[in-house]
Parts: C-alpha cells; structure tokens; sequence
C-alpha cells in the first residue's frame, strides 16, 4: 500500500504541537540523541551520523506506513524537544506508541501529553482499536508516563529483536478518547 | 517521467523502474543487506530492525531532502532488487554521493550500471547537479567496474564518518554520459 505523506498531521495540545520532521530539527535530535542519560534505556547514545539517520527513518516511517514518529516541539518557540510515534516495524510485538524527550523537557508532564495525543490520534483517525508501549523494565521515568495514560504492564521481559522488555497495555479507545490528558 | 508517492519520480529504463520507498521492499533489501558478501565494502551486515532502519532512513531521506535513494525494482518482475540514488546523509562526507547496491542474485547483469545511469541522469536534469561522484572502497572491484563502465574517474580520496577511507569517483558530466543505457554488461 502506498501513503500520501503530503498529509503528516499537526497536532496542537495545551503545550505542545507534534509536527513531522524537518531537517531544521536535525541538531536538536542529535543533541538529546547524543546523551546517554536520554538513550539509557533505548538502544544509547548515537554519533551525528547515526542521528541523522534516525531522523530519517522517523520521517521515513511515515511514507512505508502511512503513520510514524512525530516531532514534539515547544509551542511558543516551534524548537524540537523530543519524538513521540507510532510504531510497528517487521518483528515488533504489535502496535505501539513510543516517546522520548530531550533531558531538559522531562519532569514537566510533557511525555504524557504529547503520547496522550498520539493516542488519540490513532484511535480517531487511524481507528486502531488497541495500542501498547514497550518498556525497558528499569525505566521508570517511562513507566511513569505510562502509568499516568492508564496503561498497565501486559507481559513482562517479552523478547523482542535483540533486548527483552516489558510490553504496557493502554486503555481502549472509548476511555481514551473521553479523557483529556 | 510520472511522479510517485510524496513527489518521488518513477524513472523507468529498458530493464529497470527505479521508484519510491514501500513497506513490501523490505524482503529485497534483507536480502541485500544480510548478505557478508555484498555488504562487504558497504558497512558489514545489517540484521532485521537495522534493515528496517535503512529502509525507513532511504525513505525519509527524501521526506526531509526532497531527493534521495530510490529502490531498484526489475520491470519484468517487480522484484526489488537494491537501491540507487543520490545520498547525503550528515557526517558522512562532503560532497553528496550517488549511492547503490545490488542483491547477489542479480549481479552481473549490469543492473548497477544501468540504475547509476539513471540516477545521474536524475541529478542532472531534476536537481541540477553540476557534477556527481560515488565513494568506493579500493578493495571493491564490482563497483569499480561500474564507475568505469560509466566512465568515471578517480578524483581524489575522502575519508567517510572520518573513519572510512574510500577512493572519489567522479562520473561525467550531464554532456559527456555515453548514451549507451541498457547495453552496459
């Protein structure tokens, strides 16, 4: 099946807007991709060059999927601060909803609101009808995030390509889509 | 030239259509991209996810660019059989490249050659290219063979990701390209 990516939404939440990538975004991607304390949990930190391309490939998924990874960005300044994304690459247990912010964006609830509009997004205009988030085990902060969107731990230490990792069951859309978190 | 998905051209030659990145062109770069052999003066292999991550990466080069790679699929067939295409990711050298790569069980036919062609023509005429190389490990004879067949030569050494060092071949340009597409063996 082939996608129209002219039509990469624009998400607006109280905060935040998610927007595709853009090349404009590459340092500030490079810059959180670099640290480890960000990539800890999610395949460490990565050289300019191997944050290039998975800038890329987050643009990318949009075009091979008709749905992928957007840009999180701070609404008054439009600067880049993280992704959130939808994700379901050959291998992947199911559907899933990922995210990650830039260290100086945590501890503000921004996680939630931009993956609580991801959500959304793909309960209302995609109609899936179920979605998980797959995390490190020792990852709290993401725990956290997932726990405040109300979804649980389904599986424990579940095998996926080459790590193990918790797989997180979120609410049904009918709850989802009620809430305004 | 007709356009494809997000405004990727479908360029056709007498044996191949090089077009836009798909989901189902997975398989033909696994193939690709598994094997020691081919991937050899290309990086090393690459398992599933990081197949997974160069597909979406040709795919996204374009969303973020407006050019880049296109997959290389066989007219008879549809198969996908490699990429080819102009490629600029950052960090990893100066100059832009045409990049490509072929699955072992289509080499020797002269599909490389017949892609690079098209791709040149591609950077010339629709991005104005004024110029155009590739970046090829000294060791690679297949892919030497290509530049020359094509009639490039060798312009100098680069080092790629600061780390690689590979030999600059620089092909001809748009008036000089021997209009001989499709015969190359």
């Amino acid at each position: 099946m082939i996608h129209d990516t002219t039509r990469i939404p624009v998400i607006e939440t109280e905060r935040l807007i998610l927007r595709g990538f853009e090349l404009r975004d590459f340092e500030a991607v490079a810059a959180y991709k670099a640290d480890p304390a960000v990539m800890r949990y999610t395949g460490g930190p990565e050289s300019r060059f191997k944050a290039w391309k998975s800038l890329a490939a987050m643009a990318g998924s949009w075009i091979l999927h008709g749905f992928g990874y957007f840009c999180i960005a701070e609404k008054q300044s439009d600067t880049c601060i993280g992704h959130c994304g939808l994700l379901n690459p050959p291998g992947w247990p199911e559907r899933e909803v990922g995210y990650t912010l830039a260290g100086p964006a945590q501890g503000k609830g921004y996680a939630a609101e931009a993956a609580g509009a991801a959500l959304r997004f793909a309960y209302d205009e995609l109609g899936w009808d179920t979605a998980i988030s797959v995390i490190d085990p020792n990852n709290h902060a993401s725990q956290k995030v997932a726990r405040r969107l109300g979804a649980t731990v389904e599986r424990q230490n579940v095998p996926i390509w080459d790590f193990t990792a918790d797989i997180w069951r979120h609410l049904p859309p009918r709850q989802i889509l009620s809430s305004n978190t | 030239m007709t356009r494809g998905p997000a405004d990727i051209p479908v360029i056709e030659t007498e044996r191949l259509i090089l077009r836009g990145w798909r989901e189902d062109d997975f398989d033909g770069l696994f193939a690709l991209f598994g094997d020691a052999k081919v991937t050899r003066f290309i990086g090393g292999t690459k398992d599933e996810p990081a197949t997974w991550r160069q597909l979406a990466t040709y795919a996204g080069h374009w969303m973020l660019k407006g050019w880049g790679p296109f997959a290389v699929t066989l007219r008879s067939t549809g198969e996908t059989i490699g990429y080819c295409g102009p490629w600029d990711p950052a960090g990893k050298a100066l100059e832009p490249e045409i990049t490509y790569g072929v699955a072992a069980s289509h080499h020797g036919r002269g599909y490389a050659t017949e892609a690079v062609h098209a791709a040149l023509d591609h950077v010339y005429e629709a991005l104005d290219w004024a110029t155009a190389i590739s970046y090829i490990d000294a060791q690679n004879t297949a892919s030497l063979g290509v530049a020359r067949k094509l009639g490039a030569r060798h312009d100098g050494d680069a080092m790629l990701y600061e780390v690689v060092p590979v030999q600059i071949w620089r092909y001809p340009a748009a008036s000089a390209l021997a209009v001989d597409e499709g015969r190359a063996a």
